[in-house]
């Protein structure tokens, strides 16, 4: 077996070398504490939240953050602090799902016109071009407007706008692993092209894929508050982050910490995952892409 | 009461050369005769929403609404307590026939358009004709139904014949779109030749509007100054209404019409800035679609409107700023047709027993349909919580008004909604618009015959107190079976800058205010 010479091989030995340049970035451990902490709120957090995120005590509206609220209340009576940890949950739930349905898609596009090449490669690669051209808010607007707002249909968006990208990316790669020797000897070897696509080629993607995911992870994040705050997005009474800031938009005077506190929720993750997104690169990609 | 131009314009200018020649002394005591000389001057700032139409026939907007007041007058017009005032109409006064059927209005004379042509019954032909042509297609069509023909037996007087008495024709021909046009206007978009206290000078559509003072103006305050005071006014088209209230909070402009309920407090606590507010008719429908299933079943609207806790909608949804409703489209501003009965009180163990009833013990779910347009997310939120009480899951679905309103006509269609209606001089025109079973906005397809027949014959009563006893019988069905829940009749709302004076807040329709007499305090 030519897997000796494979790339992928040097992983472990990789990862490891990476987690010691790691130390040397605390931007990037920042980041997966930033990620990991949010993480540990979606899992965790309607366990640990004061109140229900919906619960409404239309007597303590607008309250300033105290002992009671710590991150004050919104303009119904609802504490924030619940809200944005219940919040997270959906922010892994529909960001993620939306960028793993980006990731599938796009490998498998990516793939098959990286490997095959010409007409099939024309084809995907032109459709691709076609979403490319379009702004990704304007495209997911007009999707959103005849799906109508719901969850599954922001998730099925983020996962339609980013294949292309993510498709892009796993074509490149594989076009210049497909000329690599153990590709050439597997060919030799008379393998068949599904298990050279996915027994020699796919490990080999996989690492710039992750970087890839990651960094789609943080644009859906941001995606998926944009269009929170538009209100085509999950549907209120949610705790969706950007529809908290929507809806305590018009009490920003009189409440800023209703709006403040998820606006920071979304910068802080959003920075986190970007950190992570960096530190993915240098642990798993030492050398660049190409690597 | 005949009055020209000319005569205003040398009554100006004679007191204005009076005021020249006093000098000083006339400053040192304002209280005077002539004060009100000092009013004059200033260009108005303001900034709303863009207009979606210019055409008169198919206004829709408020801000449609308020740009034909700048550049057009009304035959009848309806003052700030939602009653006829000859002084600010173009008619100076009218009469009816002893069997009601033939209405004569006299026109002013010496009203001109801002082309200089005098306005004259031909011009009031023109537009009523217009308005009422099922061709044309205005909205205006039904609302006057009532009119047999229009007649024009001299230049100053116009005939209205009837069809069929109908008490409410005064107030119905100040409706919003009856700005009387130049009957030589031909493209309804681009001319707007009117009569009213300001001209366009320049339109930059989605952008802004620019108007300046009609200098021939035929409308005068108490002391015989020719009005408008202000030199003009600048319209700033803005699509968002926090970047309106910034903009007033900033300076950037003078005035705003329709303050958002949220921004009353931090409004009221800025120094340079004024609230002005006044009870209206102004309501929010959550209407329950009574031609199917799960609303057809009264018991089921019965029981939302036990599940519902109208006050306190009120009080977080739009800030406490209006009265509590009772499930009608008749608010307390129409005085003696009101039924002024208690506040409806919440109870969710009736509503929970009614909906056992009706089949739904295990719980109901519906969808709520709400445009994203303050405080409809507010009031379907607080909704859902409050029917969740009663064992109804509420799925909210927030769209854009102009999907709501849109061509796909959103709000006719869905199941249970909330559709924002504005405060009409009469009640009549709800029923005939949105509670009788061929209503063109029957958004609850609600049909009840015994409605139907109450409303025709309060269309044609032309006595008060009895007109009375029928609206408050139906009012009584709308209690009883009726199918919306009406939460509140909220105050209507404006911004101001402190030095901009003369407002009078009104409680009709558009809201929007009588800018000719507005002035800046100096």
């Amino acid at each position: 077996m030519g897997n000796t010479a494979h790339p992928a091989a040097r992983g472990s030995r990789g990862t490891r070398l990476g987690w010691r340049r790691l130390r040397r970035y605390p931007a990037t451990l920042a980041g997966f504490a930033i990620v990991a902490f949010f993480l540990l709120m979606a899992l965790f957090g309607p366990l640990i939240a004061p109140y229900k995120y919906s619960d409404q005590v239309l007597s303590d509206r607008l309250q300033p953050p105290s002992r009671q609220y710590p991150l004050g209340t919104d303009q119904f009576g609802r504490d924030v602090f619940s809200r944005i940890l219940v919040g997270s949950r959906d922010v892994y739930l529909v960001a993620g799902s939306g960028t793993v349905l980006a990731v599938l898609v796009g490998l498998t596009l990516g793939l098959i016109a990286g490997f095959f090449g010409g007409i099939i490669d024309e084809i995907v690669m032109r459709l691709v071009d076609v979403l490319l051209a379009i702004p990704p808010l304007l495209l997911a607007m007009i999707i959103l407007f005849s799906l109508g707002p719901s969850r599954l249909n922001v998730i099925l968006v983020v996962g339609f706008l980013y294949i292309p990208m993510v498709s892009r990316v796993v074509r490149s790669v594989v076009l210049d692993l497909k000329t690599r020797q153990f590709v050439e000897a597997a060919k030799l070897r008379g393998e068949s092209s599904g298990y050279i696509m996915f027994r020699e080629i796919l490990p080999n993607v996989l690492p710039p894929l992750a970087v890839e995911a990651s960094m789609r992870f943080s644009y859906a994040i941001f995606l998926v508050a944009s269009l929170g705050f538009l209100g085509l997005g999950v549907q209120p009474p949610s705790p969706d982050w950007g529809l908290m800031v929507g809806e305590a938009r018009n009490y920003f005077t009189q409440a800023q910490w209703a709006l403040l506190a998820p606006a920071g929720a979304i910068a802080l993750l959003v920075v986190g995952v970007g950190f992570m997104s960096d530190g993915l690169r240098r642990m798993l990609l030492p050398g660049g892409v190409s690597g | 009461m005949k009055r020209s131009v000319t005569a205003v314009f040398v009554l100006a200018l004679f007191l204005a050369v009076g005021c020249l020649w006093a000098g000083g002394a006339k400053e040192a005591a304002p209280e005077t005769a002539g004060a009100r000389e000092g009013r004059y001057g200033g260009v108005l700032r303001k900034a709303f929403f863009a207009p979606t139409n210019l055409d008169p026939a198919f206004l829709a907007s408020i801000t449609d609404d308020e740009i034909a007041r700048f550049w057009g007058d009304f035959l009848v017009y309806i003052d700030e307590e939602l009653r006829p005032d000859p002084s600010r109409s173009l008619a100076e006064s009218w009469s009816v026939s002893g069997d009601g059927m033939s209405w004569t209005f006299n026109l002013r004379q010496g009203v001109r358009f801002h082309n200089g042509e005098e306005l004259t019954s031909k011009d009031v032909k023109f537009t009523f004709d217009r308005l009422r042509d099922p061709g044309v297609g205005a909205a205006t069509v039904a609302l006057f139904a009532s009119i047999a023909s229009i007649q024009t037996p001299d230049p100053y007087t116009v005939v209205f014949r009837l069809s069929r008495p109908d008490p409410d024709l005064v107030t119905n021909l100040g409706d919003y779109h009856t700005v009387i046009l130049w009957s030589g206007v031909t493209d309804f978009q681009r001319q707007q030749m009117g009569s009213g206290p300001f001209i366009i000078d320049s339109y930059l559509p989605e952008d802004r509007m620019t108007l300046k003072r009609n200098p021939g103006y035929w409308r005068s305050d108490a002391e015989g100054n020719q009005l408008p005071y202000l030199d003009g006014i600048e319209y700033i088209f803005l699509a968002e209404a926090s970047a309106q209230v910034e903009a007033l909070r900033g300076g950037q402009v003078h005035y705003l019409i329709y303050l958002p309920a949220e921004y009353v407090k931090p409004v009221e606590a800025d120094p340079n800035l004024v609230v002005y507010q006044k009870p209206s008719n102004t309501h929010y429908v959550v209407h329950m679609r009574s031609d199917r299933k799960p609303f057809s079943d009264v018991r089921v609207r019965q029981a939302f409107r036990a599940a519902i806790d109208r006050k306190a909608i009120l009080d977080n949804a739009f800030e406490g700023l209006g009265v509590t409703g009772r499930d009608t489209p008749f608010g307390p501003a129409y005085a003696d047709y009101y039924l002024d009965i208690p506040e409806l009180s919440r109870d969710v163990a009736r509503a929970r027993r009614l909906l056992a009833e009706a089949g739904y013990a295990s719980g109901l779910r519906v969808t709520l349909t709400a445009q994203q347009a303050s405080p409809v997310p507010a009031m379907a939120t607080i909704l859902k919580e409050q029917l969740a009480e009663a064992g109804v899951t509420i799925d909210i679905q927030l769209v854009p008004s102009d999907v709501y309103y849109g061509a796909d006509n959103l709000w006719l269609e869905a199941d249970f909604a909330i559709t924002d209606w504005g405060a009409r001089a009469t009640p009549q025109p709800y029923l005939d618009l949105a509670y009788t079973c061929e209503a063109k906005w029957n958004e609850s397809h609600w049909c009840d015959p015994e409605v139907d027949e109450l409303a025709a014959r309060a269309a044609v009563e032309s006595d008060r107190a009895r007109r009375a006893e029928i609206y408050k019988d139906i009012q009584r069905i709308f209690i009883d079976r009726g199918p919306i829940l009406v939460p509140f009749f909220n105050n209507s709302l404006w911004g101001a800058a402190r030095e901009l004076k003369g407002i009078v807040p009104t409680g009709y329709l558009g809201t929007a205010v009588d800018l000719a007499q507005v002035y800046f305090e100096k």
